[in-house]
């Protein structure tokens, strides 16, 4: 061990004069404790969410619409159901419609709709997706309708509805029309 | 595969792929042709037990159909 003696700027006070005291530099401390970093873990396209207000209380979360659900049979008619999804992780829902069966089957082109909606809305209540929709040249265009309501447990979807723009009539079932394609949520 | 949303009684309502699939849903490899709501899934086979046709909405004419019964026009 090498001792290097600086002279001091203190004075040991000894039969009344005071004596100069050498100084020593010490040996370099000891590496510290690493400090906090990125979080590991996560997978392609996470990013960090801070689970609460206390320092590095951090985790790696998914982030904007994440695809839950795809119809794998979207020209067969669709019924109302209760699309089972385990939604407790999420607060929003989107779902995307094709007009009818028949635009599902298009080949050369589809009609699309969607709709976007909080999972907990107003307790028992259901948010009505209605569109106008035109058929084709020549004929009336007219309301197509679903209601939809969220839950931890999956998107209820109702029967479809249809009515002509120009008659007072309720709704008729028709379960063709809006037919889901595609569950986000986030 | 696909996976199946069933009813109580077993009808199919839906399917879904399988990496969609929830928790006790069955996996087919094929879906039935034509609608799959006219279906039922038991025993693993497909029985066919279409639904009845909704009834059809009451007839009410409309703005122009009013118009061509008070003049006296058909088409």
């Amino acid at each position: 061990m090498s001792i290097t003696i600086y002279p001091s700027q203190f004075n040991m006070r000894e039969n009344g004069t005071y004596t100069q005291l050498p100084a020593i530099k010490g040996e370099t401390g000891t590496q510290g404790v690493p400090g906090v970093g990125a979080l590991p873990g996560g997978t392609a396209g996470q990013v960090p969410v801070k689970q609460s207000a206390n320092d590095y209380d951090v985790a790696w979360e998914d982030i904007g619409w994440q695809l839950l659900w795809t119809n794998a049979d979207p020209t067969s008619n669709f019924v109302e159901q209760t699309v089972a999804l385990d939604l407790t992780e999420y607060s929003d829902i989107k779902v995307i419609f094709y007009a009818t069966k028949a635009s599902a089957a298009s080949s050369t082109g589809s009609v699309l709709y969607s709709f976007e909606y909080p999972k907990t809305g107003v307790s028992s209540q259901y948010y009505r997706m209605n569109a106008l929709h035109n058929t084709g040249s020549g004929s009336a265009a007219a309301w197509i309708s679903r209601d939809l309501q969220g839950s931890d447990a999956g998107v209820f979807i109702s029967s479809g509805g249809v009515k002509n723009t120009n008659v007072t009539t309720a709704m008729s079932t028709n379960n063709e029309v809006l037919i889901p394609f595609i569950i986000y949520a986030r | 595969m696909f996976a199946l949303n069933l009813s109580a009684d077993n009808r199919i309502l839906s399917a879904t792929f399988e990496q969609y699939a929830a928790p006790g849903q069955p996996l087919v490899e094929e879906l039935p042709d034509g609608n799959i709501v006219d279906y039922r899934y038991e025993n693993n086979e497909y029985i066919y037990d279409p639904l009845p046709e909704p009834e059809p909405p009451p007839y009410e004419p409309t703005a122009d159909d009013l118009i061509g019964i008070l003049l006296g026009v058909s088409e």
